[in-house]
C-alpha cells in the first residue's frame, strides 16, 4: 500500500506472535528505533513482552540493519529471530 | 571466479551438478570437494518425522552470497556452486549440497568447510523439526558458532 510500511514476522517469532506481516502508515514509524512500540500501538493484543525473550535481528529491504536506520515508505521490515541452516 | 546459489524444494542430482561445472569452467581446476547434508532421523532423542524448512526468499540467496564472497577473499577457488533446499523434508533425504572447485584440494576442502560452518549460523534459514510428541524451531548451536569462530 502506497505510503506504507510492510513488516514481516517469520518462523517461532511469527507463530508466537500469531501475525506474518503487518503494515504501517509510515508517517507513524520514521526510524527502526521505534519499531517494537509502533507495533505495539499498531496491533491489538500485541506480545510485546515476548519479543524481549527472542534474539531478533532486523532487515530493512532484505538487508540486515545493525543500530538503527531511517524508513521511508513502502520500506519492507523484517524480524528474523536466530537462524540456522546447513 | 563463478558463484551459483539456489534454494528450491526439488532434490539435486551431485553428479549433474559436476558435469555443471565442467562445462562452466573447461576443467581448469584440480580439486572439486562436494558435501551433501542429510536430514537425521534424530534430533534431541525425540523421533523425527520431517524436517521443515523455511527461507525468506528475497534474502536468504544473497545472504549465502555473501558467504561465498568471504570465502572467495580468503583462498583461490574457482567456482562455488551452494544448492539449499526448502520446504518439508524427510529423513536421509538431501538438504544441502556446497561443490567447490579450486587448483588444489587444500583449499577446496577448507572453502567448503568454512562455507557449511557459515551456512549453520548465517544464513537466513529457519528449521522446524516435526516429532512424534511435537514441532520445534532448531537454533544454531554452541559447537557450530564455535566451528564458524575458528575462522576467525
Amino acid at each position: 500500500m502506497i505510503g506504507h510500511l510492510r513488516i514481516l514476522f517469520f518462523a517461532s517469532l511469527r507463530d508466537k506472535l500469531g501475525i506474518d506481516e503487518v503494515e504501517i502508515p509510515a508517517s507513524k514509524l520514521t526510524n527502526t528505533e521505534h519499531l517494537f512500540q509502533a507495533l505495539d500501538e499498531h496491533i491489538s493484543d500485541f506480545k510485546l513482552e515476548l519479543l524481549d525473550t527472542i534474539d531478533i535481528r532486523i532487515a530493512v529491504n532484505q538487508a540486515i540493519v545493525d543500530g538503527f536506520c531511517d524508513l521511508k515508505p513502502g520500506d519492507e521490515i523484517a524480524l528474523l529471530p536466530p537462524v540456522t541452516g546447513g | 571466479m563463478s558463484v551459483t546459489v539456489k534454494t528450491q524444494e526439488q532434490n539435486f542430482d551431485v553428479g549433474k551438478e559436476l558435469l555443471n561445472l565442467r562445462a562452466r569452467q573447461q576443467n581448469q581446476f584440480g580439486a572439486v570437494v562436494s558435501f551433501v547434508g542429510l536430514v537425521r532421523d534424530s534430533s534431541n532423542s525425540k523421533d523425527l518425522i520431517a524436517l521443515e524448512i523455511e527461507h525468506y526468499p528475497d534474502m536468504t540467496e544473497s545472504s549465502i552470497v555473501e558467504i561465498v564472497r568471504k570465502a572467495e577473499n580468503r583462498w583461490d577457488i574457482l567456482d562455488v556452486l551452494v544448492i539449499h533446499r526448502v520446504g518439508r523434508l524427510y529423513p536421509s533425504e538431501e538438504i544441502v549440497l556446497v561443490q567447490v572447485a579450486s587448483p588444489h584440494r587444500e583449499k577446496a576442502f577448507e572453502c567448503c568447510e568454512f562455507i557449511m560452518d557459515y551456512l549453520k549460523t548465517d544464513a537466513i534459514f529457519w528449521k522446524r523439526e516435526i516429532t512424534t510428541t511435537g514441532s520445534y524451531y532448531v537454533e544454531s548451536s554452541d559447537s557450530d558458532t564455535r566451528r564458524k569462530d575458528r575462522w576467525d
